[in-house]
C-alpha cells in the first residue's frame, strides 16, 4: 500500500484529465455511457491513438511531423486506386505501407542529412503529399469493392471491433521499442542531448531517418484503416489528424523540447480528445465547436505538463 | 598524430601540431582560451574532422572519422561538458551507445539488459568512491561531482588504452579535484595513457609525466615535467614573461 502514492504520483496527468471528462460526459451527454457509444468511441480513437505512437516517437527526439494527416489521405488514396485497378489486398497494404516508409526516408533524410528543421522539413512534405493526393485520381475520391481490404476498418474479431486490435498490437509493438530496444534509448537520448550520443559513438543521422521512418509507417497505418473503414480514398479525409496527433502527445504529457513524455500518456492524450469529440457530438455541439475544445484542453494540457514537471516525477524516461 | 591543422573559415585553430604519446603516459595538454587544445582533442576522439591529419596507433596508420571510431581503437573521451544525457538514469548514461542486450526468441531480436546494466554500473561507481544513491536516478538529478564520475565511469569501463579528459576539475571542490588525481594515478598504473586538459596547472605538475603547450594553434613547448617549471609553462602559454608566485 505504501507504494501506492509513488503509483500515482508516475502516472500521467492526462490520466486525471481523462477521468475528470469521463465522469462529467457521463452525467451531461445522453446515451454516453452505452455499450454501443463506448465501443465506437474506442473504434474512432484507435486510428488516432496508431498515427499519436508514431508522433510521441517524433516529439521524444525533439522534433514534429507535421506531415502525417496528408500522408493518411494519400495512402488511402493509392491503396485505394491499387484496389481499384485489382492489385489484390495484400499488394495494395504494402503499396500504402511502403509510401508511408518512403515518405518518412525523405524527411528522414531533409531533416539528418540537410539539416532542415523538422517543423520546415514536414510542413513542406505535407504540401506535396496533399498535392499528390489531390492530383491521383483528379481531385475525386476513389471507390473499390473488396470486401477484405473493408474488414480491416470495419470487422470484428472476438466481439471487437478489428481496428481495436490492430491499435493494442502496435501499441504493444511500440511500447518495446521505445523501453525495451537500444532504439528505445536512443530516441530519448536524441531528445534530451543530441551532441552527446553522437560523442557516445551513436549514428544519430541514421537514428533521426529511423525516428520519421517508424512515424511514416504508422501515418501510413492509420491511412489504411481509415480509407477501410469509410470504404473509399478521399483526398483530403486525413486534414486535421496532424493536429490532433500533436495534441494527443502534448496533452499525454510529452514535451515540445524533446526526451520527455511517453506513450501511455499518449494513449490517454488519444482517449481524451475522443471523448471530447464524442461527448460533443452527442450535446449537439459540431465541428467547430469540438476544435475549440480540443485547443482549450491542448492548453490546459501544456500548462498543467509545465506545472508538474518541476516536480519531475512522470517525466523522461521511466 | 602527426601534422594536425584545422581552420574555421579564415582562423587557423591549428597549425602541423605533432603530439606523442606513450603506454602508460599522462601528457598534460596547456594553452591559453583558443589555443587549439579542444580541437585537437576532438580530432582524436572523432567528434570533429581535421583538414590535414595522420593518426599512428601502435605504428599503425589509423583513420578517426567519427566518435565510433575512436571507441573503437579503445581512445575514450571525458568532455569539459560531460556528453552525458540528462533525461536518462546513470545506468544507460554509462552504457549510451553501447547497452548491453540480450536475446530473445531464440536470438531474432536483441533487448536491453537493464538489470546487467544497473548491476555493473554500480560496481564501477563504488569504485571511484563518490557516493551515489541509486543508478536509476537521472543525471539531471546529480551534483558536478556526480556527473563528473559517471562521464569517467563510462570512459573506464570499456577497458580504454587512450582516456582524453577535457578539464576533468573544473567545478569541482578540493576534494573531488584530490579523487580525480587518484583516478588518473590508477589508470596510468593500469597502463592507460592519458591526455589530460586542464587550465588549473598545478594538477599538470602534480599527475602529469610530460607537458605541452599550446598558443595559437602551434605547439610551443614539450617537456618532461621534472625539467620544467610553472613560470616556464605559463610563459610558454601566453608568450610573455610572468612571474608566478
Amino acid at each position: 500500500m505504501n507504494h501506492l502514492p509513488l503509483l500515482l504520483k508516475r502516472l500521467p496527468n492526462a490520466v486525471y484529465l481523462f477521468t475528470g471528462i469521463l465522469i462529467l460526459f457521463s452525467l451531461i451527454a445522453p446515451n454516453f455511457l452505452s455499450i454501443m457509444n463506448l465501443s465506437n468511441m474506442v473504434l474512432q480513437g484507435s486510428v488516432l491513438l496508431i498515427v499519436s505512437l508514431g508522433m510521441t516517437i517524433v516529439m521524444l527526439s525533439n522534433g514534429i511531423d507535421l506531415s502525417v494527416g496528408a500522408l493518411m489521405s494519400l495512402t488511402g488514396m493509392m491503396a485505394g486506386i491499387s484496389l481499384a485497378n485489382e492489385w489484390g489486398v495484400i499488394p495494395s497494404l504494402l503499396f500504402g505501407i511502403s509510401i508511408g516508409l518512403f515518405s518518412g526516408l525523405f524527411i528522414g533524410f531533409s531533416v539528418a542529412k540537410l539539416n532542415f528543421q523538422p517543423f520546415i522539413a514536414t510542413f513542406g512534405m505535407m504540401g506535396i503529399l496533399e498535392g499528390i493526393s489531390l492530383y491521383s485520381n483528379k481531385g475525386h475520391t476513389v471507390y473499390w469493392s473488396d470486401s477484405i481490404f473493408n474488414f480491416i476498418g470495419s470487422g470484428y474479431f472476438l466481439s471487437i471491433p478489428f481496428p481495436i486490435w490492430i491499435a493494442a498490437m502496435v501499441f504493444s509493438m511500440v511500447y518495446f521499442l521505445l523501453y525495451k530496444t537500444p532504439f528505445g534509448v536512443n530516441v530519448f537520448a536524441v531528445g534530451g542531448h543530441e551532441e552527446g550520443l553522437r560523442l557516445s559513438g551513436v549514428n544519430v543521422k541514421r537514428q533521426k531517418m529511423l525516428i520519421y521512418m517508424v512515424s511514416g509507417l504508422l501515418a501510413s497505418l492509420g491511412g489504411l484503416i481509415l480509407a477501410s473503414r469509410i470504404a473509399s480514398g478521399h483526398p483530403t479525409v486525413g486534414i486535421g489528424y496532424e493536429f490532433e496527433a500533436i495534441a494527443s502527445s502534448v496533452i499525454g504529457g510529452t514535451t515540445f523540447f524533446g526526451g520527455h513524455g511517453g506513450i501511455i500518456g499518449t494513449v490517454f492524450g488519444a482517449l481524451i480528445i475522443t471523448l471530447l469529440r464524442n461527448g460533443l457530438n452527442l450535446l449537439g455541439f459540431t465541428t467547430p465547436y469540438q476544435y475549440c475544445a480540443i485547443g482549450f484542453i491542448l492548453a490546459v494540457g501544456i500548462t498543467l505538463n509545465i506545472v508538474y514537471s518541476r516536480e519531475n516525477t512522470n517525466h523522461g524516461r521511466i | 598524430m602527426e601534422g594536425i591543422s584545422k581552420s574555421f573559415g579564415s582562423v587557423k585553430a591549428l597549425e602541423k601540431v605533432t603530439l606523442t604519446l606513450s603506454h602508460g603516459e599522462v601528457l598534460g595538454l596547456v594553452g591559453d582560451n583558443g589555443a587549439g587544445k579542444s580541437t585537437l582533442i576532438k580530432i582524436l576522439s572523432g567528434a570533429i574532422s581535421a583538414d590535414e591529419s595522420k593518426i599512428f596507433f601502435e605504428g599503425q596508420e589509423i583513420k578517426i572519422e567519427n566518435p565510433q571510431d575512436a571507441r573503437n581503437q579503445g581512445i575514450e573521451t571525458i568532455y569539459q561538458t560531460f556528453a552525458l544525457v540528462g533525461n536518462l538514469p546513470i545506468y544507460l548514461n554509462i552504457f549510451l551507445g553501447r547497452y548491453r542486450v540480450k536475446p530473445i526468441l531464440g536470438g531474432l531480436i536483441k533487448i536491453l539488459d537493464e538489470k546487467r546494466m544497473e548491476k555493473e554500473s554500480w560496481e564501477i561507481l563504488q569504485n571511484l568512491k563518490i557516493p551515489f544513491n541509486s543508478v536509476k536516478e537521472k543525471v539531471d538529478h546529480l551534483s558536478g561531482g556526480q556527473r563528473q564520475a559517471v562521464a569517467i565511469g563510462r570512459a573506464l569501463f570499456f577497458s580504454p588504452r587512450i582516456i582524453i579528459m577535457d578539464e576533468p576539475t573544473s567545478g569541482l571542490a578540493v576534494k573531488e579535484v584530490e579523487q580525480i588525481h587518484q583516478i588518473i594515478r590508477d589508470f596510468k598504473n593500469k597502463g592507460v595513457s592519458i591526455i589530460f586538459i586542464t587550465h588549473r596547472l598545478q594538477s599538470i605538475f602534480t599527475v602529469a609525466d610530460r607537458v605541452m603547450v599550446l598558443r595559437g594553434g602551434q605547439k610551443v613547448m614539450e617537456k618532461p615535467i621534472q625539467e620544467t617549471t610553472l613560470e616556464e609553462v605559463v610563459r610558454a602559454m601566453f608568450g610573455l614573461y610572468l612571474k608566478v608566485t
